[in-house]
């Protein structure tokens, strides 16, 4: 049907194609290609080598039609599973195909059997038994693999690990066992999204596996030094043909049953494959440079802030808008501290995000809103925010800064227009925070330590030398006071004899009528009482001094006029000539009465 | 003339200050004040320190270290300087405003003793000036009692004598006041007869040895009164009037 289609100068080719060199025990595939519709294919002969099982026959065609023109495809392979059992140097002879009765060639194909190392010899089956072929699974038949994008990064940098299952046989029923816990990691699933697996081919040692990614995550490190990452386990269904060798008779039908093809005999195996754990270990972020606004941001980012309006009233609302987008562990980063003039009212800020994740890692925005009232008018200094992060590319903090934000609030209407004024505006001091006192500057009274006036021998001097002070000092003074009163006593004790004395003379005066003697020695005893008595010099006595010390005497003041009144008759009698007899016996008389009346006046 | 000469001399004891390395110091205390301020407040300390070691103490001094310890969180090393400051100046805001939000941190909270009225009152005059400030005012106290004395024994008239005799007594009893607290303050400030706890935890014995019956438990930054000392032990008695033994190494002298 295809090779009518076919056209004359489509050249048939029809090539075979093994691998050059095995190891003994290995099984590989001899695959034979024709690009036409082959018939009556005849096995080539393999000599020392087993054929496990062929020739399977599949076909695959494609029509294209490109700029109007169309080209056609076909293709007819016949695929051998061969197992090397001897070493040595094998030569695959070529296997004949006709097409369209003609009869092609196919090239001989070199095979270079080698000893097995020492683990496989001990993996290699008994001749004639394949695991696959006999429903037992190998182990490099179907594997999970597990790949780390980074095995040092840094505290909170993202890493991402890959499962990715490598099968030979067909492979339902994946399923993942328990779902992977990351034991000091914040994980993120990848591939929630998408359940559909990638799928690739891939050649490894000469055999044909299907590689698929079956599961993804983003780690991030929560903790510094040696971490593991443990396996995880899947569990799926292997299916595995099974050949029943056991009556490998020459019975026709059995083996045309036998045939790949028509082999309905499919083994499901339920088989738990787990990954390797993985070692990594996490670097401690750097000390250096560390900005005091971080908050473990780790990755790439960019920050936003944005306030809606810097010219309010009071009691409006006024929006903070920051906004931090970029790759990397976003999810835990944190509000940055916003402070507010503590006459604004605040209010917790409202958290919106946004967060992908992607095959390629974690991005995605997170933004807050702070919602802020103000409740006093003036102007006020929004202190900026702050936002910074460790980019573990370059190895150093990154920081962003709002900037100051100035904002002057109105007085609002409400208050304006109120015309009452209660005292109930007034409010009371918050106390925002407690603290210590701050410390004290200026001049210092330093002094010396263990320094005590106290029982220094300063403080003794202090405490002794008054008190002998004093002592001299009252000593001294008794003893002068004593020598300045001796005289004044004896004199004051001699002034009434002197006195008495004088009129004696004066008496004897008078009978001899020696006139101005009389006068003078009579007016000598009164002086002279006087000056003795009051310890008063000679020259500054007078009338008014001898009034004056009698006043302070107390003495009555008839006593004291009647002495000044004899002082003054003593002198106007002298120089008053008359009869003297007479006079002289009144004034004798006076002057005895004057000093008898003093005297006792002064006693009391 | 003596008189005044007296007077020369209290003059002169009261700015009895030494001024050797005063310069040096002022620049130490300025330079740990900016490390203060910045934050750093290990330097602040260790700067501070080399002040104390220079012999020389103020206040204000002790008061700032307080606050650097506050700061790096070392309560126990804070109260330690506070009281210091305290000891020193007994009446100043900033010392026992910081020293009530230190004592207020600790684990301990030990109610007080009521105290008897004279002992209240005497503990107000107690406080309310340094050893030196009741030393000066004892000895002039002591001075104006002698003068009245001297006056008194050469006084003339009965006035005089009497009015001189009363102010004498008078004065006798001032001297004999500030006597004891000068002398009660001396003893205080030499003797070291209070301590901070610095162990976070310690238990006080009934007697000291390691094996006596545990008495009650007390935490860092306590004060304790000392009240005996024997081999490696202090007899300490805290605030509410409970007696017991400490390991001498688990507190620091004020």
């Amino acid at each position: 049907m295809f090779s009518q289609l076919i056209k004359a100068d489509e050249e048939i080719r029809f090539t075979g194609v093994g691998k050059q060199l095995v190891k003994v025990g290995e099984r590989f595939r001899v695959v034979y290609e024709v690009n036409a519709d082959g018939k009556n294919f005849t096995s080539p002969n393999f000599g020392k080598l087993q054929v496990l099982s062929g020739p399977n026959t599949s076909t695959s065609s494609s029509v294209q039609y490109v700029n109007g023109k169309m080209t056609q495809s076909y293709s007819r392979t016949y695929t051998f599973i061969i197992q090397a059992t001897q070493e040595g140097d094998v030569t695959i002879s070529p296997a004949t195909v006709k097409v369209d009765g003609q009869k092609y060639t196919s090239n001989s194909v070199k095979v270079k059997v080698v000893k097995a190392s020492g683990a496989q010899q001990g993996n290699t089956k008994p001749s004639g038994q394949t695991s696959s072929s006999n429903g037992v699974l190998q182990d490099d038949d179907v594997y999970i693999k597990s790949y780390l994008s980074n095995k040092n990064p840094y505290l909170g940098e993202q890493i991402i690990i890959t499962y990715k299952i490598f099968t030979k046989v067909p492979v339902t029923n994946l399923t993942m066992q328990k779902s992977p816990s990351y034991p000091g990691f914040w994980s993120k699933n990848l591939m929630e999204d998408n359940n559909k697996f990638k799928q690739s081919t891939k050649i490894i040692d000469g055999e044909e596996y299907i590689v698929a990614d079956i599961a993804k995550y983003a780690l991030f490190p929560q903790k510094s030094g040696g971490l593991t990452i443990e396996s995880v386990e899947m569990e799926c269904n292997v299916q595995l043909r099974m050949q029943s060798n056991k009556r490998r008779s020459n019975d026709p039908f059995e083996n045309f049953f036998n045939d790949p093809f028509f082999n309905r005999n499919v083994k499901n195996i339920k088989t738990t494959l787990s990954s390797k754990p993985i070692k990594i270990n996490v670097k401690q972020l750097p000390q250096q440079g560390k900005p005091d606004s971080f908050n473990g941001a780790v990755g790439e980012f960019s920050f936003r802030s944005i306030i809606d309006n810097k010219i309010l009233s009071t009691n409006d609302a006024l929006t903070l808008d920051v906004k931090i987008s970029g790759k990397g562990n976003i999810e835990l980063v944190t509000a940055p501290e916003v402070r507010f003039p503590s006459d604004f009212e605040t209010y917790e800020p409202k958290i919106k995000s946004n967060i992908k994740s992607k095959y390629s890692g974690v991005s995605g925005s997170k933004s807050f809103e702070y919602l802020a009232i103000p409740r006093a008018s003036g102007e006020f200094k929004i202190a900026p925010v702050e936002f910074s992060y460790f980019n573990p590319k370059d190895k150093k903090y990154h920081s962003f800064s709002s900037g100051e934000l100035i904002v002057t609030v109105e007085k609002g209407s409400q208050t304006s227009s109120g015309i009452t004024y209660s005292s109930s505006a007034q409010e009371d001091i918050r106390f925002i925070g407690q603290d210590i006192h701050h410390i004290k500057t200026g001049s210092f009274d330093l002094k010396e330590t263990g320094i005590f006036l106290f029982a220094s021998s300063l403080y003794y001097m202090l405490v002794v030398l008054p008190v002998i002070l004093l002592i001299l000092f009252v000593f001294m003074w008794k003893k002068q006071e004593k020598r300045r009163s001796n005289v004044g006593l004896m004199k004051t004790r001699k002034a009434t004899k002197i006195a008495r004395a004088r009129l004696q003379k004066a008496e004897k005066l008078k009978k001899t009528d020696n006139e101005n003697a009389f006068y003078d020695e009579i007016a000598q005893a009164l002086w002279g009482y006087i000056a003795d008595k009051f310890n008063i010099p000679g020259a500054n006595l007078s009338v008014d001094t001898v009034r004056e010390a009698l006043q302070k005497k107390n003495v009555k003041a008839d006593v004291i006029d009647s002495f000044v009144n004899t002082l003054n008759n003593i002198d106007f009698a002298r120089f008053a000539p008359g009869d003297s007899g007479g006079k002289m016996d009144n004034l004798y008389e006076e002057a005895i009465n004057a000093i008898m009346q003093a005297e006792k006046e002064l006693r009391q | 003339m003596t008189r005044k000469y007296l007077l020369l001399i209290l003059i002169s004891t009261v700015s009895y200050t030494s001024f050797g390395s005063m310069y040096h110091a002022d620049t130490l205390i300025s330079k740990a004040n900016e490390a203060y301020n910045q934050g750093l407040y290990d330097s602040a300390i260790a700067t501070y320190s080399l002040v104390l070691d220079q012999n020389l103490e103020s206040y204000q001094l002790y008061y700032n270290i307080g606050n650097a310890y506050f700061k790096k969180n070392d309560l126990a090393s804070a109260i330690l300087f506070y009281e210091k400051a305290k000891k020193i100046a007994h009446n100043d805001e900033d010392v026992l405003f910081n020293l009530n939000i230190a004592n207020s941190m600790i684990v301990d909270k030990i109610e007080k003793v009521p105290e008897l009225f004279y002992k209240k009152w005497w503990n107000y005059f107690y406080d309310m000036f340094s050893e030196n400030m009741w030393t000066v005012f004892s000895v002039v106290s002591w001075i104006i009692l002698l003068l009245f004395i001297g006056i008194f024994s050469i006084a003339k008239t009965r006035k005089i004598k009497k009015l001189s005799f009363y102010l004498g007594l008078l004065f006798l009893f001032t001297s004999i006041a500030t006597f004891g607290l000068s002398s009660q303050k001396y003893y205080y400030t030499k003797e070291h007869k209070e301590a901070i706890i610095f162990t976070p935890t310690i238990t006080a014995k009934s007697s000291p040895t390691q094996s006596a019956v545990d008495l009650f438990v007390i935490h860092e930054g306590t004060k304790v009164r000392i009240m005996d000392k024997v081999q490696g032990w202090v007899k300490i008695k805290i605030l509410n009037g409970s007696i017991g033994w400490l390991p001498a190494e688990s507190l620091e002298r004020i």
